[in-house]
């Protein structure tokens, strides 16, 4: 009796939890988790986003008004980092990190941020100001940096001196960060 | 079974369902409903609340406060579904499932999405017997509070970074699951009330192969323990018709340990928030009909925060309560 009082309400539960989760179809990802590489295969030393691939000819204004191109910025002789930021928390924190952890170990490499959400100058410099980084170097993406690299909140990018990318993820602890720019100096 | 009462538990069904597939939240994440405790001595219990997030800055990575870009108006709606269900005298089983909607416009970016929040499921045991409430303290005995005793599971059902999604503004979930435990410590004399929770999380490790629609080198990923502390203080009065009303003030502080990420301690997903709140609640005389509102705002001074966004938090239920 008490056993198919049971079986009762586990099909009860059943039914419409299991609809409830055919229904997540686009969420299985994280319900299911999977550590399975499936990066599609990159062409090295051709134009793209990917790693092993060279980073495209772009030339965007900054906060500060100036035109800022790759040549530009790799003009300088050091390995360039973009961080695309849209001034949320997880920026801040990921900012704080590398100036504390990375920035001191690397002090001729330069950071730019790339503000990928804010579509004008004056509205990015405006957040520039209020999250406290007067200082950097603040490109206002139109699109064409989000596109060409998949940038999204985090993504990170190191670009070498002949153009090629040699990371281009999630800031994540920055230890990856570390690694690549590590290697570069040698 | 009339036919009007089957069309009601059908279409309730059909909402819990469709709820599923909600929506979401801010670039931070969120989307988790609250708990629900039944009653003693009441056998079920279904509950419906909207709940109007609006974001208004946050704290940094050194806890000072900051304010949002000048412009940018960030907002998250929930519309929570819950259910609750008593297994034995001392045994209650809940579902929560929110369903998340989006609004935001932030710079050149006016993003609308909706979709559904992470789920969760409860067991909750009452360590007592009867009513513990007293209308004053005759003997020690009459100190012995109610306490309660839960387990709930949170699951990524919401949309999260390692989805399919387009930006960070379609999130409505933190995508992993977690396991949270639950005190809370109860006592009423008379017209007031006095309670204490404590919940510590713990959330279980997953593997990313995935962020925002791309997938990426895979690596392991586990956010830190969570735990939430909350003391309130409620008074309640009874109006002509035997009614009542209660008032509730209420003192929360939330964290996150540092996680892991790819095996390394990651310092950038901490969290800390400090708010507070004040609740109203009506509930009729037979105690099945509650109407509650509620108003939560963080503590928006620096200090009082880590790594997350303030806001407050509107939220306007109700419940039902089968005798």
């Amino acid at each position: 009796m008490f056993i198919n009082k049971i079986n009762k309400s586990v099909r009860l539960w059943l039914l419409p939890a299991s609809l409830l989760l055919s229904a997540c179809g686009d969420i299985s990802n994280d319900l299911l988790p999977s550590g399975t590489d499936a990066r599609s295969a990159v062409i090295r030393d051709t134009p793209g986003g990917e790693v092993g691939q060279i980073l495209e000819d772009f030339s965007l204004l900054t906060t500060e008004g100036n035109v800022l191109s790759n040549a530009t910025l790799l003009a300088a002789g050091q390995p360039l980092v973009l961080y695309f930021t849209m001034w949320c928390p997880i920026c801040d924190a990921h900012m704080s990190d590398y100036k504390a952890q990375i920035a001191p170990d690397f002090p001729d490499v330069h950071l730019v941020l790339v503000d990928f959400v804010s579509g004008d100058i004056e509205y990015a410099y405006s957040s520039q100001i209020s999250a406290g980084y007067r200082n950097e170097t603040v490109i206002v993406d139109d699109g064409t940096l989000e596109s060409a690299l998949y940038g999204s909140m985090g993504t990170t990018v190191v670009v070498d001196l002949d153009g090629v990318i040699r990371m281009n993820e999630d800031y994540k602890t920055g230890s990856r960060l570390r690694s690549v720019l590590e290697a570069l100096q040698k | 079974m009339t036919f009007t009462k089957m069309w009601g538990h059908f279409l309730a069904v059909l909402f819990m369902l469709v709820s599923s597939q909600s929506w979401a939240a801010s670039c931070c994440g969120g989307g988790s409903a609250s708990s629900l405790i039944l009653p003693k001595f009441s056998q079920r219990m279904i509950e419906g609340s909207f709940v109007s997030e609006q974001y208004d800055g946050y704290w940094d990575a050194l806890g000072q406060w900051r304010p949002d870009p000048s412009g940018s108006d960030l907002n998250q709606y929930r519309f929570n579904m819950g259910y609750a269900h008593r297994l034995a005298a001392d045994w209650q089983a809940s579902i929560s499932i929110p369903y998340v909607f989006n609004d935001n416009q932030y710079g050149g970016l006016d993003s609308q999405t909706h979709g559904l929040g992470d789920a969760s499921f409860s067991l909750w045991y009452e360590a007592f017997k009867g009513p513990m409430c007293v209308t004053k303290v005759n003997k020690a005995a009459d100190l012995l509070p109610a306490a309660y005793f839960g387990v709930t599971l949170l699951t990524p059902t919401g949309t999260s970074p390692y989805d399919d999604i387009d930006n960070n503004f379609d999130i409505t979930g933190r995508g992993m699951y977690r396991l949270d435990s639950h005190v809370s410590i109860e006592k009423s004399v008379g017209a007031w009330t006095a309670v204490f929770k404590y919940s510590f999380g713990k959330y279980f490790e997953r593997n990313v192969n995935k962020e925002y629609g791309r997938y990426i080198r895979p690596y392991s990923k586990q956010l830190g323990d969570r735990e939430t502390t909350s003391v309130s203080l409620g008074y309640s009065h009874f109006i002509p018709s035997m009614d009542s009303l209660t008032y509730t003030l209420s003192y929360a502080y939330l964290t996150e340990d540092p996680g892991e990420t790819a095996g390394q301690r990651d310092v950038t997903s901490q969290i800390k928030k400090r708010s507070k709140s004040l609740g109203v609640s009506y509930a009729t005389l037979n105690r099945q009909w509650i109407y509650k509102f509620s108003w939560s705002s963080a503590l928006n001074d620096d200090g009082k925060g880590k790594n997350f966004p303030t806001t407050d938090i509107y939220t306007l239920g109700l419940a039902y309560v089968y005798q």
